[in-house]
């Protein structure tokens, strides 16, 4: 009982409603011009595996940074990527990391 | 995951704008950003960084990249570039403990200033940019070009256009082309006045310059004059506009009024040229080096732009200034690291040049490689009684002076262990090191300026590392080369000039003197000097404490008591110079004339009659105090020969003056000798003095000799204050110098 009088009130609420939009959703499901085409294929959804696909994002992006990020320490040719102080001693300037090697060098001698 | 295709293109489209800004905006900043570090920090790749830099950078940044690092990067002139700068008696390198080269050659900089100059701003870098290429070409002998590029910065405008002109006008008068370069200077002073108070007087400057090579020094001092005024008028009108900004010395107001004081001097005088070349000993003549002529009034800074004689070598190590006012100058270069790395330039502290007016000067500057050193190297420890320095022989040596050097607290301290060996080879007894005279040095504590003990051990702490270095001098005198200097290389590197001298131990009472209870060390030393009256070192460190202490407080009483300790010394070691020159000293001071005249002697014979300036000066002094004045003369005169700092000539010309030389002769002898103190503020001019002195005796000859003659007789006697009561001005002016030499 309640049910039909349920369905009378919603066939009378409805009433006023008529359906006009057959020719848009047959556009839709059967499109024919190139931009019904376009436009479905604009909206076509895609299954993508999100694991792989993000994984050799990662990688490009990863390669991409580290080519264009070398800073020019990593040029090869640099001996240290500090800069060189000059050192004065007894009368004699030296380059200091020339000459902290050639101390350390003729103390480990004294030892050896 | 479910997406839909139009999610997945605005995805990929936005990745791509992400991606292409890091590639095109993002990493380009970085790498800019990581070069101008690189470069800034003079790490090794930091200038291949830089032009990577540049020639990746967009047009806009491009410019301001070229700006800041080549045109105007560390100096604005490229002749104040250099890594170390060289001159008599100093070496400085360019930011003290600097660091590796940033300094670009011009195979690398010249395509980037050109394009500077042609398209970037017309401003003070555009100007820079043009001097330096106008510089560079001139270097290259090109001079067509180097004003070809100072007309194309000036066509372009902007407020540094006058400046590019005068750039212009001093680069006709290098090339000897007065009339043009006069020409651009009378457009200039046709021009309206310029906001930059320096301006007119730059060109002021060059106009003189200009007058005195035409030999019309008096029109030259005119202009000066003109300027001066014109200064001084827009100086006190700068003061009233703006009075807030209180005193106010433009530095070209200084630079004119030394340049008033020079043409004074060279009056009715011409212009003279310096000229020479720049070369190795093994005839590589040496391209782009800095040359600056110095003013006697400029050598005790460091270079600037004020000053007027700077020039670079061209491709064959030449140079040469026209137009140079008469006076004394020194000359400096600017080097590169490459370019001194295992050479020097021997170059003496008064080696000065005498500029007279019309001169042509040639003054040629020769590189020597440094002197290798054999031994004592890399931290030998040394443990007998002798020792033995020896060094690779120099070609044309005749003597080697061996120096050295002592770590103290805040550095080192050098002095001469032997002068005029003849072998490139000396065997020493160790102690006689231990007894050289080696200064020692001061410590704050807690506000007091106290002795640092450690340092009265000299040569006789085995602990120490003890470096040395030698110089090599010609039959002359002159200085060959030397084994210290820059040695920045693998090659040139060499043996490392350390050694220790462990022949003996640390005693108790040095053990004191380390750890700075000196009170203490001393009477320990005492106690073991009675205990060994063999106890050389003992004796030594007693004499070199008091010693120390009398000339921190200027005691007479405490030098007194050095003086047993000394004789006792010298029993046990009786030809060491140190302690006879310090006896003589000490005799010399009581007036005991005989003491003084014996230890004198003995100190010549133990040199083998070999001197110096400074005893030589004393002892000669020391006549004059007992008015044997021909020998003091004697004396004198050779002294002032081996010391070219002249800084006894005032005693020397106090002697010939007591000797009854006339004026005229003395002022002459005072312009031969002049004394130089270039970094004390300024040295009498005895000539002055001198001729004040004749100018005030003309009222009464005889009159005034007399009372020259007592005042010099007070001064002998050490009554300055008789000597200074004499009533005439220029005579208590001589006799106030006079007082001050030493």
């Amino acid at each position: 009982m309640e049910r039909e009088s349920m369905n009378k009130r919603l066939r009378e609420e409805l009433d006023g409603l008529r359906f006009g939009g057959q020719e848009d959703v047959l556009r839709r499901t059967h499109p024919r011009s190139w931009r019904d085409r376009l436009r479905a294929l604009w909206n076509k959804e895609l299954e993508i595996p999100v694991v792989p696909l993000g994984l050799s994002f990662a990688v490009i992006l990863a390669v991409v940074a580290a080519s264009g990020l070398r800073s020019p320490e990593d040029d090869g040719d640099a001996a240290s990527g500090d800069s060189r102080q000059l050192i004065e001693v007894g009368g004699n300037t030296y380059w200091k990391d020339d000459y902290e090697r050639a101390v350390a060098s003729i103390e480990s001698d004294g030892q050896g | 995951m479910t997406v839909k295709v139009k999610h997945l293109v605005i995805a990929a489209l936005l990745l791509g704008t992400a991606l292409s800004l890091l590639q095109f905006v993002v990493i380009p900043k970085l790498q800019v950003r990581a070069a101008v570090k690189d470069y800034a920090a003079g790490a090794p790749g930091g200038k291949k960084a830089m032009l990577a830099a540049i020639d990746g950078a967009a047009p806009s940044q491009r410019l301001e990249l070229i700006r800041e690092y080549m045109v105007s990067y560390v100096d604005a002139s490229s002749l104040r570039s250099f890594d170390v700068y060289v001159g008599p008696g100093s070496t400085y390198a360019f930011g003290q403990g600097g660091e590796e080269s940033r300094v670009w050659s011009w195979e690398e900089k010249l395509p980037y200033l050109l394009e500077y100059v042609s398209e970037g701003p017309a401003d003070s870098s555009g100007y820079s940019a043009a001097t330096q290429l106008a510089q560079y070409y001139m270097s290259e002998g090109l001079s067509a070009e180097a004003l070809a590029v100072l007309e194309k910065a000036e066509e372009r405008g902007g407020n540094w256009r006058k400046k590019l002109v005068l750039e212009r006008a001093k680069l006709y008068a290098r090339l000897g082309d007065s009339g043009d370069a006069m020409r651009l200077v009378e457009r200039l002073e046709a021009e309206p006045q310029s906001v930059d108070l320096d301006f007119s007087g730059e060109v002021a400057q060059l106009k003189a310059q200009l007058l005195v090579g035409e030999g019309r020094a008096d029109a030259a001092l005119q202009a000066v004059d003109r300027e001066l005024k014109a200064l001084e008028e827009r100086i006190a009108e700068e003061k009233e506009k703006f009075p807030e900004m209180g005193e106010l010395t433009p530095a070209k107001l200084e630079e004119l009024r030394l340049l008033r004081r020079q043409l004074e001097k060279a009056l009715d005088g011409t212009g003279a040229t310096v000229s020479g070349t720049v070369k190795r000993s093994d005839g590589k003549p040496l391209a782009r080096v800095g040359v600056f002529l110095r003013r006697e009034s400029d050598v005790y800074h460091s270079i600037v732009d004020g000053e007027p004689y700077q020039i670079l070598t061209d491709a064959q190590g030449r140079y040469e200034f026209n137009n140079v006012v008469a006076g004394s100058y020194q000359l400096y270069l600017g080097l590169p690291f490459e370019q001194i790395d295992g050479w020097t330039w021997p170059t003496m502290k008064d080696d000065w040049i005498e500029v007279g007016s019309g001169d042509a000067l040639t003054e040629n500057v020769t590189m020597r490689p440094l002197i290798d050193i054999q031994e004592p190297v890399n931290g030998a420890e040394l443990t007998g009684s002798t020792m033995k320095f020896a060094w690779e022989p120099v070609e044309g040596a005749s003597t080697y002076t061996l120096y050295g050097t002592i770590p103290i607290e805040s550095g080192t301290s050098s002095m001469a262990i032997r002068e005029g060996v003849e072998q490139s080879e000396i065997e020493l007894y160790v102690e006689d090191l231990y007894e050289t005279g080696t200064s020692y040095s001061f410590r704050d504590v807690d506000g007091k300026h106290e002795l640092d003990s450690a340092s009265l051990l000299g040569f006789s702490n085995p602990e120490l590392r003890y470096l040395w270095y030698v110089e090599a001098y010609d039959k002359n005198g002159r200085l060959i080369t030397r084994s210290n200097g820059y040695r920045l290389n693998e090659d040139t590197i060499g043996a490392l000039p350390f050694f220790y001298l462990k022949e003996r131990e640390v005693t108790a009472a040095d053990r004191l003197m380390l750890d700075g209870r000196l009170d203490e060390a001393l009477a320990e030393y005492k106690r073991a000097s009675e205990a060994d009256p063999l106890d050389r070192h003992s004796l030594n460190m007693i004499a070199r404490i008091y010693g120390a202490q009398a000339s921190l407080a200027n005691s007479d009483e405490l030098r007194e008591r050095a003086i047993p300790y000394l004789e006792a010394l010298l029993q046990l070691a009786p030809d060491n110079r140190n302690v006879l020159f310090n006896l003589f000293d000490h005799y010399d001071r009581r007036r005991q004339w005989d003491e003084a005249e014996n230890y004198y002697e003995r100190y010549l014979a133990a040199g083998g009659g070999k001197t110096d300036g400074y005893a030589q000066s004393l002892y000669a002094t020391s006549l004059m105090k007992q008015r044997r004045m021909d020998e003091a003369i004697v004396q004198f005169r050779e002294a002032l020969e081996r010391d070219r700092s002249h800084r006894f000539v005032g005693r020397y010309l106090a002697a010939e003056l007591y000797a009854g030389a006339s004026f005229g002769k003395i002022a002459e002898l005072a312009a031969a000798y002049p004394e130089r103190a270039p970094y004390q503020s300024g040295p009498p001019d005895w000539r002055k003095l001198i001729e004040a002195l004749a100018a005030e005796s003309e009222a009464d000859k005889a009159a005034y000799g007399k009372l020259l003659k007592n005042a010099l007789e007070a001064g002998f006697d050490g009554d300055w204050q008789a000597a200074d009561t004499a009533g005439k001005p220029a005579l208590r002016a001589f006799t106030a110098a006079l007082r001050k030499v030493d």
